[in-house]
């Protein structure tokens, strides 16, 4: 039995939610990054999929997913980054800790 | 001989897969509490594997199984996964499982107070999973990655104790020298690929001889230094030694039976190739000539038990490497065999030394013959195959290596070998005399439980009566195996019983008195033949130096790149701004001077009326800014709830609408 | 190709590990199941017949992400106890993140299905790579998303650079 292209997009769904969940609940900005990257998997299966069913020949969603792991491993190197600075000035990871936007 | 395909076989390494799977995301009580799992799912494989054994014999040179699993194509290239048992890997894998259970059943008592055993017990199934999956492997891909998955094992289990430092660096040691040896795999794996675009086994060894010569070399010196670094050999035998910080049964499976024979297996299975190249073979043979004498000549100078039974791994794998060196993959894979069993027999014993005394130091023990007859009586079997006493396993196997040393009529390398024998019997004896005679010095010693003396006498029988399999394990791997001729059993007996003499006379004290003239050599072998010194001075310090100037580099020539290029920025920040200051400023000014009349006009108008209007605006929006304010929490989090559910609220919103 | 089970296994597997890399209290666990989720990720995106994007998607993801993760903790964790969070559980959040599943499900079931094909023939590399490359394909999008991948390097180690006593900040 074979699976359609809705399973998949399900499937990334349920990724992206989750992911979703971890990026605004957790406190420490390292396993905020790590959600952003679940929801990037999330992105690049949808894509996958509908390159699968909707343009197989074309490749369109295989380059596009190409692009988004680039730019998404740009964000983490970019974020991993932050964090680090982050801690050199602060001492802690924690999100809560930075609380400069506070009006 | 069996025509259909025997696809049982495929359990043997997926069931210490499973185990491992299973207890790698279990929490750390459970597995601990689970892990008699391990050793049952072990003895499992090796009744499998036994009984496979069985019905295949005498067994020859064909396939019970052949298995091709076309994993992708890449571009017009098949990478296919192959799988092929023969005789030869039904043998080792008898003697993986076999050792494997012996190791882990005994294990269950040597680790039952570590916090961490069911992790003990999940890295070595997956190890065992990795070694029996690579003899039964039929393409050099799959050697590879299960070859790195036996690293990955050896790193965890040689830093198990990771708070401590010497478990530490040593795992860092070992992780590093291997990898250095696997470059020469990477290579290796890349001119085979490149000369005939296959990794599968029979295919590589059916195109070879049509290869160019250059590049049968570059493969075969591949794989001789990726051989090297696992099996321990001159020059990258230091991580061996120190591995042995370890946990001793795990040291048992791993450092000594197993893993650092794969190297010598790879190489057996690869041996066509070799023979392609003769120089190769010769480096081999010179390699392993040259490892087999210095391993044995280092381990007469150590006291510490493990580390006496480290450098005696090192050297019988280089006994393997001369025979494999003269051509003769048979007397190699013989010499394995026996040593994995007798090898795992001593390192399992002397973990119940070291348990019984507290101590790894032969100084310190004595007398446990009276106190621990049972250990004795296994760890004497192990011992004396080791030095070749007819007729346990040891003397055939080394037998054997020796015959084909002579058949090729390499003397000197057989008088090399000879000299090996002498100091292996010497080390031998004199570990042997200082553990289990003499006073005792240890109080409080008795025998380790049932668990750990069944291991020891599996292992011990296998040792004693292996030996009559000489002939048969020649004719399963579809070779010709040997009986020992009269001739070279007399000389190799000669040899042991001058190497035992030896070590008495060193136990007696007989040879204190050139102590004191031959300091130098004891200071060189003190020194592990200054190979330590030699990679720290050749290799990690010119590293230090090298990143050290390249960071100079970086601070001059780089940031002063950096900073010219701000510096110049702010320049013309600077120059911009002085314009701005006075030909802008004095525009605007002008403007604002006019402005500000007509604004004095319209004031008047402004106080009297519109004021009152906006006043009471203010206050209004003034307090409903206060009440704004408490929404600016600073945190992150809220803000980014506040986003989501705001989008989430429109394109609820979108789709409500929609739908009406 | 791809049958029901093979999507069943790997979606447990991906679905279970991201839920695990949510709950786990250790945060260098979490990184493992990122990693197992990656895999698996892959796995599927390899059935899919993209085989290109599943290597990818295990070198940047498995390889690269991960590393680069476990060495963010390395630099800001001091101890072992600082490894352990709290679990950071969130109602809103929840509320949030089933709201936006919830649309998403709703979008995908009810819309009509986007499926064109069904016979499928996977393109080799070598054509991947033709498209990937030629001029009127994708090189000029391809060379962008190099460029800021680039950008985006340099700029993540100027930023980690020490900062000097004395100098200014970056």
């Amino acid at each position: 039995m074979s699976v359609g292209l809705e399973a998949f997009m399900l499937l990334a769904a349920v990724l992206f939610a989750l992911g979703l969940y971890g990026a605004i609940s957790k406190k420490s900005t390292i396993q905020m990054l790590m959600s952003f990257e679940l929801m990037a998997i999330a992105i690049s299966i949808n894509l996958i999929a509908i390159n699968r069913w909707v343009t197989p020949r074309e490749m369109t969603g295989q380059y596009f997913a190409l692009f988004e792991m680039a730019l998404a491993a740009a964000e983490i190197a970019i974020g991993l980054t932050l964090i680090v600075a982050l801690y050199r000035r602060a001492q802690s990871e924690e999100v809560d800790d930075f609380t400069e936007l506070k009006g | 001989m069996s025509s259909t395909m025997s696809y049982y076989l495929l359990l043997i390494p997926l069931i210490p897969t499973l185990v491992f799977a299973a207890l790698l995301f279990l929490p750390r009580d459970l597995r601990n509490r689970l892990m008699y799992v391990s050793p049952i799912a072990m003895g499992t494989s090796a009744l499998i594997s036994i009984i496979a054994g069985l019905t295949e014999f005498p067994g020859g040179p064909y396939s019970i199984l052949r298995l091709d699993y076309r994993l992708a194509t890449l571009g017009e290239m098949p990478l296919n996964l192959t799988i092929d048992v023969g005789p030869l890997s039904l043998i080792m894998l008898v003697m993986v499982t076999v050792i494997g259970t012996c190791v882990q059943v005994y294990s269950l008592s040597y680790m039952k107070d570590d916090e961490r055993r069911g992790w003990y017990f999940t890295v070595m199934s997956l190890f065992t999973a990795a070694m029996l999956l690579l003899v039964m492997s039929g393409d050099l891909l799959l050697i590879f990655a299960m070859w790195e998955i036996m690293g990955l094992c050896s790193y965890m289990l040689i830093g198990f104790w990771y708070k401590e430092k010497a478990p530490r660096r040593a795992s860092q040691k070992a992780f590093l020298v291997t990898r250095a040896g696997d470059g020469g795999f990477f290579v290796a794996l890349a001119a085979i690929y490149a000369a005939c675009g296959t990794f599968n086994i029979n295919d590589i060894l059916a195109s070879a001889p049509g290869w160019a010569p250059w590049v049968a070399a570059v493969a075969a010196l591949g794989l001789l230094w990726a051989a090297m670094g696992k099996s321990a050999q001159l020059p990258l035998s230091v991580w061996l030694p120190d591995a042995m910080a370890g946990p001793t049964p795990g040291s048992a499976l791993i450092h000594a039976a197993t893993m650092v024979a794969a190297g010598v297996f790879m190489v057996a299975r690869m041996l066509p190739l070799f023979e392609l190249t003769p120089f190769v073979l010769t480096i081999t043979l010179w390699i392993g000539v040259a490892t087999a004498l210095f391993g044995a000549i280092l381990a007469c100078f150590q006291n510490d038990i493990k580390k006496v039974l480290a450098y005696s791994t090192i050297s019988q794998l280089g006994v393997m490497f001369v025979a494999l060196g003269v051509g003769s993959a048979l007397a190699a894979l013989f010499h394995l065999y026996t040593h994995a069993f007798f090898k795992a027999l001593l390192f399992l014993g002397a973990g119940s030394i070291i348990h019984a005394t507290h101590t790894q130091d032969t100084r310190k023990m004595g007398g446990l013959a009276q106190k621990m007859p049972l250990t004795t009586v296994c760890f004497t079997i192990g011992a004396f195959a080791l030095a070749g006493v007819a007729p346990l396993t040891g003397f055939f196997s080394k037998d054997e290596v020796f015959a084909v040393i002579k058949y090729a009529s390499n003397y000197p390398a057989l008088v090399l070998a000879c000299a090996m024998g002498v100091t292996t019997s010497l080390y031998v004896t004199k570990m042997w005399l200082r553990v289990f005679f003499g006073k005792a010095k240890t109080p409080h010693v008795h025998e380790g439980g049932i668990l750990e003396l069944a291991p020891l006498g599996v292992l011990a029988a296998a040792t004693l009566f292996g030996g009559i399999s000489t002939r048969a394990f020649g004719d399963y791997i579809g070779d010709i195996g040997v009986w020992p001729s009269w001739y070279m059993a007399t000389i190799s007996t000669c040899v042991t019983l001058a190497g035992a003499t030896l070590g008495y006379l060193a136990v007696r004290g007989k040879f204190d008195r050139f102590k004191e003239p031959l300091r130098f050599v004891g200071a060189i072998m003190d020194n592990k033949l200054y190979l330590d010194a030699f990679y720290d001075n050749v290799i990690i310090k010119p590293y230090f130096i090298v990143s050290d100037l390249l960071w100079k580099f970086d601070e001059v020539v780089v940031d002063g790149i950096v900073n010219g290029v701000v510096a110049l920025y702010r320049r013309l920040t600077r120059l911009t701004w002085r314009f701005d200051e006075v030909v802008v400023d004095g525009a605007v000014n002008g403007t604002a001077a006019a402005y500000l009349e007509v604004t004095e006009a319209s004031r008047i108008i402004d106080e009297s009326i519109i004021d009152g209007a906006v006043n009471s605006s203010a206050t209004l929006s003034q307090r409903f800014g206060t009440l704004l304010r408490k929404a600016q929490t600073g945190k992150l989090q809220t803000y980014q709830r506040l986003a989501i559910g705001g989008l989430v609220l429109v394109l609820v919103l979108v789709v409500v609408l929609k739908g009406m | 190709m791809l049958n029901l089970t093979v999507f069943l296994v790997l979606s447990t597997i991906v679905i279970f590990s991201a839920i695990k890399m949510l709950s786990v209290r250790n945060v260098l666990h979490a990184t493992y199941w990122l990693l197992l989720t990656a895999i698996t990720a892959a796995g599927i995106i390899w059935f899919l017949g993209a085989e290109f994007i599943a290597i990818t998607q295990l070198l940047i993801y498995a390889g690269a992400v991960g590393i680069l993760t476990i060495f963010a903790l390395m630099v800001t964790v001091r101890t072992e106890g600082e490894l352990i969070r709290s679990r950071d559980l969130s109602l809103a959040a929840a509320i949030c993140a089933s709201a936006f599943f919830g649309l998403m499900a709703y979008a995908i079931t009810t819309s009509p299905s986007l499926m064109r094909v069904t016979e499928y023939d996977p393109p080799t590399f070598a054509e991947f790579g033709a498209t990937l490359f030629a001029l009127d394909g994708w090189v000029l999008p391809f060379e962008l998303v190099a460029l800021v991948l680039t950008v985006a390097l340099i700029a993540a180690v100027w930023w980690t650079r020490e900062v000097r006593k004395g100098g200014d900040e970056s």
